[in-house]
């Protein structure tokens, strides 16, 4: 059995506990996020595949091997596991060159060429070699950080959120880069953060953790569109909930009625809409099934404005938040339509 | 994040600075005259003899084994109270810092009542491991707490056991807070007087002493001085080859993490006997002969009318020389935060090395400056205080430069928009907020004065005694009984400084 393969890991720390029996399966050069609020325990599981802490029970297996959970664990420095920490945690004693030659043996002739081959794969001008860390900017040091971690070519690469401390357009281009390495090398690899957009873009399968536990693991599509839960589909973007009922396989809400999933048991539940199923229109222009409603507020943001829209068939809900193009230009108590797109997701009520 | 922009010096701050940073250089000046009047022939015959060959072999055997020594002894205690599981860590970490309570000469009366027939470089060896260890023990405590342990984690994913992790992840950053404690080490054992002459150990301090009370002022104690003088350059130059010019500036800012601590296991309690022995050596020794010579004594050596005395002399020296010490700082700590430049490192370079030299250089320095340019400040407070402020500036400049770096200089822009002069504000803003620092610093330089005893012995004015000259006095009379009271005295007037000295190297210090 190929890839990373938790089992029921629990960890306590005096009377918190961190994590609450965790069962997750990572397949053998996929890539996989694990995201939640802080504090929720992803930086606690990190460190334990990485063996710097053992858990209380469970089991940790990578390709096959047992790393905790029979027998003695297997210390840290004997699993192959990469690590890139938040800060990169570079030898501030030790040059660029020296940094990412670190787990390398000095003896090995080929020491430099492996080094400068690997600046060259994050994208370091070989310049920089005898540079220190402290001479480097955030995104240089990560990439020495992935470089050092990557020259052991580990069986697993553990990466905790190595993104957060950089400016948000070096951000996205890292996290794009990154992907793009450890795609190509098919290293199995697992991401923490607390962004959900990164999480999202960067893994084949996220994994929301909330309080210890996993909420929903899928793909990420599947975790937008189909949450499990309020807590998730709050998670992972704004989400629209509303009070409806099902029944005869149609659901209810006061937007209108859609078609239900038919497993769907029939009573009060929740409908979950992500802003970019909603249209807003002037009445004129409106499609047949749209609702009909009055614009309350009005929040400009450049490109688009959030305008907050009551509804006519339900006053008494809070009022929608809706995501507009501004040249719309709507008025204060205008009439608008609201159309809604595509199918609709049914959550239980929380 | 603060710009410091090139603005002019204020000469009212600029003239001090320069004004005490020349007379810190006067006592070696001195020296250096007076070697340089004796003329060549003179100089090669006082230089080049047998004695001086004894005496440099001797330093460089002490210095060159005792620094080392103390350097892995603290290392290695360092690891023990913070990085492993032995048990009563905390408690071990205050036993390891005790010594700094005990004067170095106390700790040599110790074990010299001990051990009568102790003597020479062994004997030497032991006592001043024994004395100093703690100068290295206390800065690499703090700075392996500063060391965030994801380095050692990061070590460990990449392949290192644990004790190759802490040796090529560690220890390298370790290196600048082992050179500065071993750099102390050595200074202090070039420095060292009545140590060496209760355990019988020659060393250049000894000699000079020696030359002083038999020669007074001649040329040879000068030249000896000179010599010693360019031991003391040398060790600095020592240091800083091997210190390196790096300096590490700690990358990123994860969230500090307790440390996992090494489980010493079978090991336990040997390490713990091992402790208890160090422990019962550094502390127990000078504690239980202070205790036996009490006993022994009972009440008739606490005799209030010496003891007193010595007590109050004492006191207002070490108070009034911290207070003139800190007020001579001040300028060029003022400069060294705000005006960072080459001139201020001069400047503040003079101050520091000069407090780096021997007591006995200075006192020396100053006995030929009194005699030959103010012949009527011989033998004055005055110039003893003079002596102690340039012995005891570095402490100083270090204290207030501390406390000076915390206060925003827009602190300082805001009072001069509101109409006051520079020196104005510094006086009112900034050393208002300072002074917290400044009275901790001026508090370590009375402690240092209160248990000064070379240039105490040169320079005080007939009828001074001092605790510490009354106790040498007395135990040079063999009169240990009557020694003790003031040993003990002297023992609990230091306590605050092992207190003081813990807070300061707390991480976040200043």
């Amino acid at each position: 059995m190929s890839g990373l393969d938790l089992q029921g890991l629990r960890k306590t720390f005096g009377s918190m506990e961190a994590l609450a029996g965790v069962d997750l399966r990572v397949p053998s050069g996929s890539r996989t996020a694990i995201v939640g609020p802080s504090g929720c325990g992803k930086t606690t599981l990190l460190r334990l595949i990485a063996g710097f802490e053992q858990p209380d029970a469970g089991r940790l297996a990578l390709d096959g091997r047992v790393l905790f959970g029979e027998g003695a664990p297997v210390p840290s420095h004997h699993r192959n596991i990469g690590v890139v920490m938040q800060d990169g945690a570079l030898f501030p004693h030790l040059s660029v060159a020296d940094n990412i030659g670190f787990g390398l043996s000095r003896r090995d002739p080929s020491r430099a060429g492996t080094v400068a081959g690997l600046m060259d794969l994050v994208g370091l001008p070989g310049a920089m070699r005898d540079k220190r860390p402290d001479q480097l900017s955030g995104g240089q040091q990560q990439r020495v950080a992935l470089a050092r971690a990557l020259a052991r070519e580990p069986s697993l690469m553990l990466l905790d959120e190595p993104f957060s401390a950089l400016d948000t357009g070096l951000r996205a281009a890292t996290r794009e880069a990154v992907a793009a390495l450890l795609a190509a090398k098919a290293i199995t690899t697992v991401l923490v953060t607390h962004d959900q957009a990164e999480a999202l873009s960067f893994a084949d399968q996220v994994a929301v953790m909330h309080d210890g536990r996993f909420r929903q693991i899928g793909a990420p599509r599947d975790l937008y569109l189909r949450p499990k839960d309020a807590m998730v589909a709050a998670f992972l973007g704004d989400a629209i909930l509303l009070p409806a009922t099902v029944a005869q396989g149609k659901v209810d809400c006061a937007l209108g009625c859609f078609a239900a999933d038919l497993s769907t048991d029939p009573g009060p539940c929740q409908l979950m809409l992500r802003p970019e199923q909603l249209h807003v229109s002037t009445i004129a222009e409106a499609p047949a099934a749209a609702s009909t409603g009055e614009v309350v507020g009005i929040s400009f943001g450049g490109a688009s404005c959030t305008i907050q829209v009551r509804l006519a068939s339900a006053p008494d809900l809070p009022p929608l938040r809706l995501s507009v193009p501004s040249r719309a230009e709507h008025q204060i108590g205008e009439a608008v339509a609201v159309a809604v797109d595509g199918p609709v997701h049914i959550l239980p009520i929380s | 994040m603060s710009i410091v922009r090139r603005t002019a010096v204020p000469p009212a701050l600029a003239g001090p600075a320069l004004a005490v940073a020349l007379a810190a250089l006067l006592p070696i000046a001195f020296v250096a005259i007076m070697i340089a009047q004796a003329g060549g022939p003179l100089i090669s015959a006082l230089v080049f003899r047998p004695r001086v060959g004894t005496l440099l072999v001797n330093t460089a055997l002490l210095v060159g084994i005792a620094v080392p020594l103390c350097v892995s002894l603290a290392l290695g205690l360092a690891w023990l109270t913070e990085r492993s599981d032995l048990p009563g860590a905390r408690l071990w970490a205050w036993a390891f810092l005790l010594p700094l309570a005990i004067p170095a000469f106390v700790q040599g009366y110790a074990w010299a009542t001990v051990a009568p027939s102790l003597n020479g470089l062994p004997a030497g060896l032991l006592v001043s491991v024994l004395a100093y260890f703690p100068f290295v023990y206390l800065p690499a405590v703090a700075a392996l707490r500063r060391i965030d342990p994801a380095f050692e984690d990061a070590a460990a994913s990449l392949g290192l056991a644990p004790w190759a992790a802490f040796r090529r992840a560690v220890l390298p950053q370790l290196r600048v807070a082992l050179c500065g404690g071993g750099l102390l080490v050595g200074l202090h054992l070039l420095a060292e007087y009545g140590l060496f002459v209760m355990i019988r150990f020659d060393t250049f301090t000894t000699a000079i002493v020696d030359q002083f009370q038999s020669s007074f002022n001649g040329p040879a104690a000068n030249m000896l001085a000179g010599v010693l003088v360019l031991c003391c350059l040398l060790l600095l130059r020592v240091e800083a080859a091997i210190r390196g010019g790096e300096r590490h500036a700690r990358g990123g800012s994860g969230a500090p993490r307790p440390v996992g601590r090494r489980q010493l296991g079978r090991a336990t309690f040997p390490i713990l006997a091992a402790c208890g022995l160090l422990a019962a050596a550094s502390v127990g020794v000078p504690l239980v002969t202070l205790g036996r010579w009490l006993v022994v004594g009972g009440t008739a050596i606490w005799q209030w009318d010496s003891l007193g005395p010595a007590l109050g002399q004492t006191v207002v020296l070490a108070l009034a020389g911290g207070l003139l010490t800190t007020l001579a700082a001040l300028p060029a700590a003022w400069m060294s935060v705000r005006l960072p430049g080459s001139v201020t490192r001069i400047i503040e370079g003079s101050h520091t090395l000069v407090g780096a030299l021997p007591g006995v250089v200075v006192a020396l320095g100053l006995v030929t400056f009194a005699i030959h340019a103010a012949p009527s400040l011989y033998q004055t407070t005055l110039t003893l205080l003079l002596a102690y402020a340039v012995l005891f500036l570095p402490r100083a400049l270090i204290a207030l430069r501390g406390s000076i770096a915390l206060t925003p200089i827009e602190l300082e822009r805001v009072a001069a928009s509101l109409g006051r002069s520079p020196v104005a504000a510094l006086l009112t803003v900034t050393l208002r907020i300072a002074a917290p620092g400044a009275a901790a610093g001026a508090v370590l330089v009375a402690l240092g004065i209160a248990n000064e005893l070379t240039a105490t012995q040169m320079l005080a004015p007939n009828g001074t005694r001092t605790l510490a000259m009354a106790f040498w006095a007395l135990s040079g009379e063999l009169d240990y009984a009557a020694a003790a009271p003031y040993a003990l005295i002297m023992m609990l007037v230091s306590l605050p400084l092992v207190v003081l000295l813990r807070a300061r190297f707390r991480p976040g210090a200043p």
